[in-house]
């Protein structure tokens, strides 16, 4: 009786929209009072947050992500990089891919690359004469672009919850990670030469002049993406690094943002962290309720009866994450759904990290897609379009991604081949 | 996701400027968030210094980061609440008009958000006391004993609740005028 009345309300209060960390740890409240344990459990399992190293570089880059995009560092990011890429056709559009992306990588899908990036680069594209439904698209395409690059934090999320190598799911996000930006940037030099958008010759005098404008934050992806990926350093070094020159360089030297923008940025970052990190905790105490009544064998048998290739379970799983996609994002998706999936997917033979890179591309695609998805939202309030005029915009965009996550998951070569030829035993 | 910052900007209760004891904690939250967060990336800083240059390391630093993670989550999460600004499923709650539904609908997610909290007090209270009585009972660095960190847990969840609840009833009181503005 308890058990229906509870399944009822947590339901009910999920759908309504009470705070999803709520909601969780109503399931392993419930749970483990059905299983007459003491509720004392859900305490240790949160207290468990303060169990692991890696999760303390969250609020550092997010943090230096946030920092960053209050800055004037976007600007000159996206000045430089026009300065390197407007001789080709399609340059600005490129510009809007790599520099969304890198800032993606930075600060996660969670909007401010849309309110950091988007909002400077949609009317350049428009001065361009890039047409407006290309420009809308491509700029809201651009805010969960990136997920797969180091050292994004739902790539961090994902190796502490199955134990992965951070440093094996940042090598195994690279070629997938490129690949999805290979192909936006061909859509986008197609598009450029069919509208003809004009090109303009490299001017040293511009280059060196961004790059001097830039000198503060060029060392930071170089070093992040250098370090990380040659294995310099190790992740919760880069982030207390690279949180470190952040503050130094954006509040004491350049001085753009003042003390009281400081703590605004403080705040917002940091609520955004304790957002993510709560429903983390709720989630790790209810996956360890339904993990010790057996959820994922059940899971396993059922799915067992009906699926026994590896290719149906592998297309199952594209259509789950992809309408996961669309309610969750992608954090409380990692926590929840991940800790039930790894044990089903391993018995079909799908490596951890394959699964990881399958899990994050899919869910930046539940970004972009109607009806719920949170991209098209926040994109259509910032540039003041409708739903459905985003949404449309975003179609091209939506199919090559779609095509590249197919390709993705069902290759997984691209995703474990880099880890192979460094020795890892994949 | 700040989606909420994004779509909700109507909808938030604004704490900024306000005055007595609800002031007062939320200029004391924002205060310690900073010195956390700032603490945390200096502290950070300086063990990999001394690791990579002077072959050393402060043996209390890592442990004391870690809690520090645990307490700016939960301050994070109080702010959050504070603000309304916690990530929820609003799928369809975006779909509901403005006025009665909508108030009644918060109503509902606020009390249950409000009940879920009084029972993770409840559930933490009790991790917290059982490490308190424990004369051997475990430190986190010399002179910080475990159970302060454990505390932190009920006082953050007694405190959402206590939001929740207030939340909870100004969306009854709305509900029944059918107004947002009391």
């Amino acid at each position: 009786m308890t058990a229906v009345l509870g399944i009822i309300c947590i339901v009910i209060g999920f759908l309504l929209g009470a705070p999803l960390f709520c909601v969780f740890a109503a399931m392993a409240l419930l749970g483990w009072h059905i299983d007459e344990t003491s509720v004392s459990v859900v305490g240790t399992d949160i207290f468990r947050l303060s169990s692991n190293f890696i999760l303390i570089t969250i609020p550092m880059f997010t943090y230096a992500g946030y920092l960053l995009g209050e800055s004037g560092a976007p600007k000159r990011l996206v000045k430089l990089s026009r300065a390197l890429f407007d001789v080709m056709p399609g340059g600005l559009a490129i510009v809007s891919i790599i520099a969304c992306s890198l800032f993606t990588a930075f600060t996660g899908a969670s909007g401010i690359t849309i309110a950091a990036l988007g909002s400077f680069l949609f009317p350049a594209l428009l001065q361009d004469k890039y047409s407006e439904n290309f420009s809308l698209g491509l700029v809201t395409t651009g805010g969960s672009l990136g997920l797969l690059f180091a050292p994004s934090v739902p790539l961090i999320i994902y190796g502490v919850i199955t134990e992965t190598p951070i440093s094996d799911m940042f090598i195994a996000g690279i070629i997938p990670g490129l690949l999805m930006l290979l192909i936006l940037c061909i859509l986008s030099v197609f598009i450029a030469k069919r509208d003809k958008i004009p090109t303009s010759p490299l001017k040293w005098k511009d280059l060196g002049a961004a790059l001097w404008e830039a000198k503060w934050e060029i060392p930071i992806p170089i070093f992040v993406l250098g370090g990380l990926y040659g294995g310099f350093i190790i992740v919760s070094e880069a982030a207390a690094v690279t949180a470190f020159w952040v503050l130094i360089v954006e509040v004491l030297i350049q001085r753009e943002i003042s003390y009281s923008q400081h703590k605004k940025v403080v705040k917002d970052s940091m609520v955004m962290v304790g957002g993510i990190l709560i429903i983390m905790a709720a989630a790790l105490a209810s996956t360890n309720y339904f993990i010790d009544v057996d959820v994922p064998m059940k899971i396993f048998d059922f799915i067992q009866r009906y699926v026994s290739t590896k290719v149906v379970f592998l297309i199952l799983l594209n259509c789950l994450l992809f309408a996961l996609g669309m309610i969750l994002d992608i954090f409380s998706a990692l926590v929840v759904v991940v800790p039930l999936i790894m044990p089903v997917a391993k018995k079909y033979g799908i490596n951890d990290v394959h699964l990881g890179i399958i899990f994050l591309a899919n869910m930046q695609i539940g970004y972009l897609t109607p009806p719920f998805g949170m991209g098209l939202f926040i994109s259509g309030y910032r540039f003041n379009k409708g739903i459905i005029q985003t949404t449309a915009a975003c179609l091209p965009f939506i199919t090559m991604l779609i095509g590249s996550v197919l390709l993705i998951t069902y290759w997984p070569d691209l995703s474990l081949f880099l880890l192979r030829i460094m020795g890892r035993p994949y | 996701m700040n989606t909420g910052e994004f779509l909700l900007k109507g909808n938030r209760i604004m704490t900024k400027g306000q005055k007595g004891p609800p002031g007062f904690a939320a200029r004391l939250e924002d205060g310690i968030l900073t010195l956390l967060l700032v603490s945390m990336i200096v502290l950070s800083f300086t063990q990999i210094l001394l690791r990579n240059f002077f072959e050393t390391g402060l043996i209390w630093i890592d442990p004391l980061v870690r809690q520090m993670l645990l307490w700016i989550t939960l301050v994070g999460a109080m702010v959050a609440t504070r603000e309304r600004n916690h990530i929820t499923v609003d799928a369809i709650f975006r779909h509901i008009p403005p006025g009665r539904g909508k108030f009644a609908t918060n109503f509902i997610c606020n009390t249950f958000a409000a009940i879920v909290c009084a029972l993770l007090t409840y559930s933490t209270f009790r991790v917290f006391h059982m490490e308190f009585q424990d004369p051997q009972g475990g430190f986190i660095m010399t002179g910080l004993p475990l159970w302060v960190s454990l505390l932190t847990m009920p006082v953050a969840f007694g405190v959402m609740t206590l939001r929740f609840i207030r939340f909870s009833i100004l969306s009854l009181l709305q509900t029944i005028r059918g107004e947002a503005n009391p």
